[in-house]
């Protein structure tokens, strides 16, 4: 195509053409409809790119729709602003993608860059890191005695290699292979100690160990090293608690600029979804990714193909150039059942489900093994026949907390209901409306407020925001009216969620809602929302706000908008299947079951509140 | 017109406050020194049915170029209270009787989280939104009046509750 260097930021997009041996691309501006008309896709790579839930939209008649959330959402990837949009102090950083938010290409190439300079690996320290996977947690209480438990084994270990004359401990274990594990115990944790210190090492280096307020103890694995993990684990999307384990040890051991690049293939890849409109992850048919394919032909065609070929991208492209940066990339086609007008519909699989308390009546947990977990399809109807597109683990509901109208907390099965249903409404940056029994110790949370540390309502759980019950995006499941009456909404939905652990745990439940991570469920929104018929409603601002008493303090929710709407037309059908019905117990129970371990005033516990807002949502949580 | 300057907390952007006696009208108000007036229409029309509300705030405008200070009025119930409100270690003003507190803020700057103390009364911390002009009413509590807030938990009766005292003369030999 003719280069088009003349043309302003918002008409041109960038094109590469090949790389010759040793040297950069070629690359050169041309016509971005021009590019678009003979079949390229613009990837969007500018600092301003939203998900499309966050994308600027208008009414019938041309006005535009503001969202609240969108110049949060930005400023969040940018690293600009916080959670409450306000601005970021300097040198601070968000590291949200396990949130669904992920970093600006400016924010990414002050990474490179940095980091170019910066590589924080050393030889000892890798060669540490690789003879381990996991670095054992032992609590810093427990250090003594952990130290005692191992010395005795060594002892005995020490003893037994002399009274059967091996020369090492190894030779002890091929010859008393009754010994062998506990052979392999010592060695795995005198490894650990200095993969421990490149541990160390690595994150003070990485600026995430060492500067916050929190002292650390070498070798120790204490607060500081936590919350040090914490951002790392944050900084790189790794899925994991917050120790030492597989995923983890594995990204320490790499390379700075080799994570910078696994960061930049995790934008892009939201970047080439929301410009293809496509969701298939290869979650539902190995042999249709969609998702893993397209972005591999994006990152060859833009010469993106290691670490050192991002770095000098960034290097050739400044900060001016990522204010707005479209890049033209040929994609292969999409399958033949893609259009405007999709037959989507989702399915929830509630899998194994259990009824029965989760503790007898003396207290002691009852552990409800399950082997199939809960799941969220999306198909296609295509000639007839359904077609999975996306299958993601999820939640359903469960025994939760409940605050009762006495003031205290009581367990109540809350279930995710089943049997058809529709999406009508999909909402943006979703405020969740704490049900008045919501158990009022998670309504509260500290904040330094102008200098002072106070405790303000815990809006993070409210919303709108990454942190919200609801995620970034939620959509509402309910019965359709009939005969001219409201649908029925018994308060359950599909959302993204920051309690991502949860998601992935064998002990994981909601209040009743489907939780996906934030990404998922941003994807698969917007996927719904380029694939169906909708009037985009834009922001519902309401006048809510609530009082309640804690410590002594009235701590008042004021909520000023439901977040921003968009009206599905015809709505998307959803079926609930019951799943395995486990146990004993083959209803949910109704109404409160004290606590065994809580003291309650005389009496049998009052009635639980009747609506839908009383069914889902809850603390921790929806 | 007194001008005050304050740190934000973390240091997030510079407050410089002035504070405007009109006594005419009643009303404190606390602006941003050299904002200029805001005439921003209060948008953010609520649907149709929605319940009378105790609070308003807009809805973000529809106008390109919307004013860069919002301006937010508070006001406590029963409104023949006094009350201070505070936002972290600073003294905002005071709700007089009948006075309002009128606050001038940048627009999108992010929330406000304040407490409103008055004698007698719990203290109540509540939220002030920058997305557009609002006005907003805070109910006080008397502290004798807390078993009528949601959270409040009942008291436990006392180990021995409905244990008869004993006896002068029950106690053992």
């Amino acid at each position: 195509m003719k280069p088009r260097p003349d043309l302003p930021a918002d008409q041109r997009a960038l094109y590469v053409g090949e790389t010759p041996p040793g040297g950069q691309p070629t690359e050169r501006w041309i016509d971005a409809g021009a590019a678009e008309a003979v079949g390229y896709t613009l990837v969007d790579l500018s600092d301003d790119w939203t998900p499309y839930i966050f994308a600027e939209q208008t009414d019938a008649g041309g006005q535009p729709l503001n969202n609240r959330y969108r110049r949060i959402f930005l400023g969040l990837a940018n690293d600009q602003l916080d959670e409450d949009g306000e601005p970021l102090p300097p040198g601070t950083k968000n590291y949200l993608e396990l949130y669904g938010i992920f970093p600006s290409l400016s924010v990414l190439r002050a990474r490179f860059l940095a980091d170019e300079l910066h590589p924080c690996v050393d030889q000892e320290s890798a060669d540490a890191l690789d003879a381990v996977e996991t670095v054992t947690y032992v609590a810093p209480a427990d250090l003594k005695k952990d130290e005692r438990h191992l010395s005795r084994i060594r002892a005995e270990l020490e003893d037994a290699r002399r009274k059967f004359h091996a020369a090492t401990l190894d030779d002890l274990a091929v010859r008393q292979p009754a010994l062998a594990a506990k052979v392999k115990l010592i060695e795995k944790r005198a490894a650990e100690k200095p993969a421990m210190t490149a541990v160390e090492k690595r994150l003070t280096c990485e600026g995430l160990l060492g500067s916050g307020k929190n002292h650390h103890q070498a070798g120790v694995y204490d607060d500081a090293m936590r919350l040090a993990v914490r951002s790392f684990q944050r900084k790189h999307m790794i899925y994991e608690a917050n120790f030492l384990r597989r995923k983890t040890v594995e990204a320490l051991s790499r390379s700075l600029l080799d994570n910078d690049y696994d960061a930049l293939v995790r934008a892009l890849r939201e970047r080439v979804v929301s410009a293809a409109a496509i969701l298939e992850d290869g979650s539902a048919s190995k042999t249709r990714n969609l998702v893993d394919d397209y972005t591999k032909t994006a990152l060859d065609q833009m010469g993106l193909s290691n670490a050192a070929a991002a770095l000098a991208f960034f290097k050739r492209h400044g900060a001016d150039d990522l204010k707005r940066l479209r890049v033209a990339v040929k994609l292969p086609p999409r399958p033949d059942y893609y259009g405007p007008e999709m037959d989507l519909s989702i399915v929830v699989d509630r899998g194994d489900v259990w009824y029965d308390l989760p503790f007898d009546d003396k207290g002691h947990y009852k552990p409800q093994p399950r082997k199939k977990y809960p799941s969220l399809t999306l198909y296609d109807k295509v000639g007839g026949k359904q077609v999975a597109l996306a299958r993601w683990r999820t939640t359903i509901g469960g025994w939760r907390a409940d605050q009762a109208s006495n003031g205290y907390e009581y367990f109540r099965y809350k279930g995710s209901d089943v049997g058809p249903r529709v999406i009508r409404h999909v909402v943006s940056g979703p405020v969740w409306i704490a049900p008045t029994s919501t158990p009022i110790r998670s309504l509260v949370k500290g904040k330094l407020v102008n200098g002072k540390w106070m405790g303000i309502v815990n809006y993070d759980e409210l919303g709108p925001g990454f942190l919200s019950a609801y995620g970034l995006i939620a959509g509402y499941f309910v019965v359709p009216g009939q005969n001219g009456h409201n649908d029925f909404d018994n308060g359950v939905r599909a959302h993204g969620s920051s309690d991502y652990l949860s998601i992935y745990s064998s002990n994981g439940y909601s209040h009743g809602c489907h939780r996906l991570p934030n990404h998922l469920a941003i994807r698969l929104y917007s996927f719904i929302l380029k694939h169906r018929h909708l009037r985009v409603a834009g922001d519902q601002p309401m006048g809510f706000s609530r009082q309640f008493l804690w410590k002594n303090t009235v701590y008042e929710m004021r909520i000023p908008s439901r977040g921003y709407l968009y009206e599905l037309d015809p709505p998307l059908p959803v079926n609930v299947l019951e799943g395995n019905i486990m146990g004993d117990q083959k209803k949910p129970v109704l109404g409160y079951v004290p606590e065994p371990w809580n003291k309650y005033p005389p009496g049998p516990p009052p009635p639980p509140p009747e609506g839908a807002d009383s069914k889902a949502g809850g603390g921790g949580g929806d | 017109m007194r001008g005050l300057s304050s740190r934000r907390g973390l240091g997030r952007g510079r407050l410089v406050v002035g504070v405007i006696a009109c006594a005419a009208l009643g009303v404190v108000a606390v602006a941003l020194a050299a904002a200029p007036p805001t005439g921003t229409p209060r948008g953010g029309a609520l649907p149709a049915g929605a319940p009378p509300l105790p609070i308003d705030v807009a809805a973000p405008p529809a106008d390109k170029t919307p004013s860069p200070t919002v301006r937010i009025v508070i006001t406590v119930l029963p409104s023949t209270k006094k009350a201070m409100v505070f936002w972290g270690k600073k003294r905002l003003g005071v709700i007089a009787q009948h006075a309002p507190l009128i606050l001038q803020r940048p627009r999108d700057s992010g929330p406000l989280d304040l407490v409103v103390k008055s004698e007698g009364c719990l203290p109540v911390q509540t939220r002030a939104y920058t997305f557009g002009d609002s006005k907003f009413a805070v109910k006080l509590t008397p502290v004798e009046e807390k078993n009528t807030l949601l959270g409040y938990r009942e008291e436990l009766p006392p180990p021995d509750a409905g244990v008869p005292p004993a006896e002068p003369d029950a106690a053992m030999p």
